[in-house]
């Protein structure tokens, strides 16, 4: 756990920005530091120019036998004052006449002064300038820097304490973070172990602020519910087709042993061949019906919808079944207005309309009347196919949409048994809305299209 | 008609072979994608058929390239898949029809032969003729032995496709697509229906009737 924490893709990021962040600090402490000092030692160098130049006025006022005088008056008055830290020393031709540093040889402009202290370990740094005031006298005023060096020191410190909690504190927050991180991380990926070993009921649970994660996890999630559905409807039409094609394949293989064992004629023969290939055409059929189904269902038709005029493939459709309807001895009539565009399959949609029509003429006896007719309720496209029929129970309206399902009548009627589940699949592509209804008395189909 | 088959499957070879053999075309046969298109490329057929999963070029592919060299040859293809789009995909890729195994043999060479007829078909004229069968295509009017027709839209277009197909036997996945552009087999026999109605107009009072059922296969018009 430990070494996956640290090799974690969150922790790694977390990382980059803690080292970021401390270069960051360190170049602007170091700006900092340069301004602060630059501005001290700028503000020491003004007061020692100003006591130089008073120095300077000394010996232009005073014309007393002693020359010097109002100087060495000016230098010992600032030496006395409390707290002085300032460095003073006035001198004539090397020999001292005021302040508290020894004479030194002449040096001139800004310079900074190491005085031994008291101390055997220390030494004063001390920043002045030095200048001659009059010609043959040397001035020197400094200032003692130990106090700007204390207070530099003191910024460092700080600084220094500063940089380590916050590298310490985005070192916590990088660890909290990817340990959070890898928790939801290790959600998902032990629900999709979960699944992978079959329990494809698991999700990932979607706990914690609506944020990438949850999205994420709700996107696999509705990811997996559609797998789920399709592996559902999978699973369905396998047992649909076990359960189904084991009846007419079982009749085809009595037929041929009965033809191998009982035929004598050339013609016997060949009746029960003829018979064997019609069978074998009828499997084909319902084959391909489910693997149409399953291609309809799987939606990769949508992307090639196209807008399509309902009213003009409900026209086609009536064309093409009303001389079926009539051999069969069916009534139809068509009640066809004009309805919203909508977007789909042509092909599809056709399909779906001659199913219908083909359920009513297979599920109701000669003589009862079928309706088609296609209209606009409430801005929406309506097709429905109606007859007076028997119709279908309410509790068994459901199940007839179901694969394979016929209904406690329709045993002996010929088709798949897949008309219905068709036309529920195409609904669904189209994101129809497909209700049975009765009547009074037959079925009613409608079907309702959402707009474009 | 020299016909060069591409199919990887010995026994539909076999079959697809005999079958159009004794018909009296001459087939060849390549089982593999880069033979078949070797062969497309270096000598001239009658009609290519082509099966879409093929090893070393698919159909598809196969079909295309041949299309970008201005090859023109009919081609129909043979497939296994019976995807909802694979006939469209086929037939845009420069396939002229489409073919879904397992299929009849009758259905087979009804197909080839409207395939090897389309080709001899330069323009559409205006007026189409078969026997004492005569379709002005623009008025829409039908007359047999010079006696006026009336039928209606949907029967002329089957009327008309049969004319076009006069003396070749015509399937009923033929006339579906064909006729009605069903790309699909709706439950009931819609093609009777409209057949029957469609002989009484043509054939009633008439002593030879001119469309004939061919059993297990389709239909016929005489051309005669």
């Amino acid at each position: 756990m430990r070494t996956r924490l640290f090799r974690s893709e969150s922790f790694r990021q977390a990382a980059i920005y803690a080292g970021l962040f401390a270069i960051a600090m360190s170049v602007l402490f170091a700006a900092m530091f340069f301004i602060l000092d630059h501005s001290f030692k700028s503000n020491l160098m003004r007061e020692v120019a100003d006591d130089l130049a008073s120095i300077r006025a000394a010996y232009v006022l005073d014309h007393d036998e002693n020359i010097d005088h109002e100087a060495q008056e000016i230098v010992e008055g600032r030496l006395r004052e409390p707290d002085a830290d300032d460095a003073f020393l006035l001198q004539r031709n090397g020999k001292r006449l005021a302040g508290n540093i020894p004479a030194m040889p002449v040096r001139l402009g800004e310079f900074t002064l190491i005085l031994p202290t008291r101390d055997p370990d220390g030494a004063h740094a001390i920043l002045g300038r030095g200048e001659m005031v009059v010609p043959g006298v040397y001035a020197f005023v400094g200032r003692d820097l130990e106090q700007v060096r204390a207070a530099e020191k003191g910024i460092r410190y700080a600084f220094g304490v500063v940089l380590l909690a916050s590298l310490v504190l985005a070192g916590l927050s990088a660890l909290a973070l990817s340990r959070s991180f890898l928790s939801r991380v290790d959600a998902v990926t032990e629900t999709c172990r979960s699944i992978m070993a079959g329990r494809l009921g698991e999700r990932i649970p979607l706990s914690g602020p609506d944020g990438e994660f949850k999205r994420l996890g709700a996107a696999i999630n509705a990811t997996l519910d559609r797998i789920q559905m399709l592996m559902e409807s999978l699973r369905q039409v396998s047992n649909d087709i076990a359960h189904d094609m084991r009846t007419p394949l079982t009749h085809l293989r009595q037929k041929l042993e009965r033809a191998r064992d009982e035929s004598t004629t050339l013609a016997e023969y060949a009746g029960a061949v003829d018979g064997a290939i019609a069978d074998c055409d009828k499997l084909l059929t319902v084959f391909t019906a489910l693997l149409r189904i399953a291609q309809i269902e799987a939606g990769a038709k949508r992307s090639e919808f196209a807008v399509v005029d309902l009213q003009e493939l409900a026209v086609k459709a009536g064309e093409i079944y009303a001389p079926v309807m009539e051999d069969m001895g069916h009534g139809f009539s068509t009640q066809l207005a004009a309805v919203p565009a909508l977007k789909g399959d042509r092909q599809l949609l056709l399909q779906l309309i001659a199913n219908l029509l083909d359920n009513a003429i297979t599920h109701t006896p000669s003589g009862c009347t079928v309706v088609l007719s296609c209209v606009e309720v409430a801005g929406q496209a309506v097709l429905t196919v109606g007859d007076n029929g028997p119709g279908i129970p309410a509790g068994e309206r459901d199940k007839v949409l179901r694969r394979f399902y016929r209904g406690e009548q329709s045993r002996t009627t010929p088709g798949s048994g897949l008309g219905l589940s068709l036309v529920v699949a195409v609904a669904e592509l189209h994101g129809a809305e497909l209700a049975l209804a009765d009547n009074a008395p037959g079925l009613r189909v409608s079907v309702r299209f959402p707009g474009v | 008609m020299e016909i060069l088959l591409i199919e990887d499957d010995h026994e539909t070879a076999l079959y697809v072979t005999e079958g159009l053999q004794k018909q009296g075309h001459v087939v060849h046969w390549a089982p593999t994608g880069p033979d078949g298109l070797h062969h497309a490329r270096h000598r001239s057929f009658g009609l290519l058929i082509v099966d879409r999963m093929l090893p070393g070029l698919d159909g598809l592919s196969l079909v295309r390239s041949l299309r970008e060299e201005n090859c023109d040859t009919p081609v129909l293809f043979l497939t296994t898949m019976s995807g909802i789009d694979d006939r469209v995909e086929g037939l845009r890729s420069g396939g002229d029809d489409y073919l879904t195994k397992p299929f009849a043999l009758a259905e087979l060479q009804a197909r080839v032969a409207a395939l090897v007829r389309r080709t001899s078909l330069v323009s559409t004229p205006t007026q189409l003729r078969a026997g004492p069968l005569e379709l002005d295509l623009i008025a829409r009017h039908v007359t047999r032995e010079g006696k006026r027709v009336d039928l209606q839209p949907q029967e002329f277009k089957l009327l008309e496709y049969l004319v076009q197909n006069a003396g070749r036997v015509v399937t009923r996945a033929m006339l579906l697509e064909n006729v009605w552009k069903l790309e699909f087999d709706p439950g009931t026999n819609i093609v009777e229906s409209h057949m029957s109605r469609l002989r009484a107009k043509i054939d009633r009072g008439y002593s030879t009737e001119l469309i004939l059922t061919v059993r297990g296969s389709g239909y016929i018009l005489s051309a005669h």
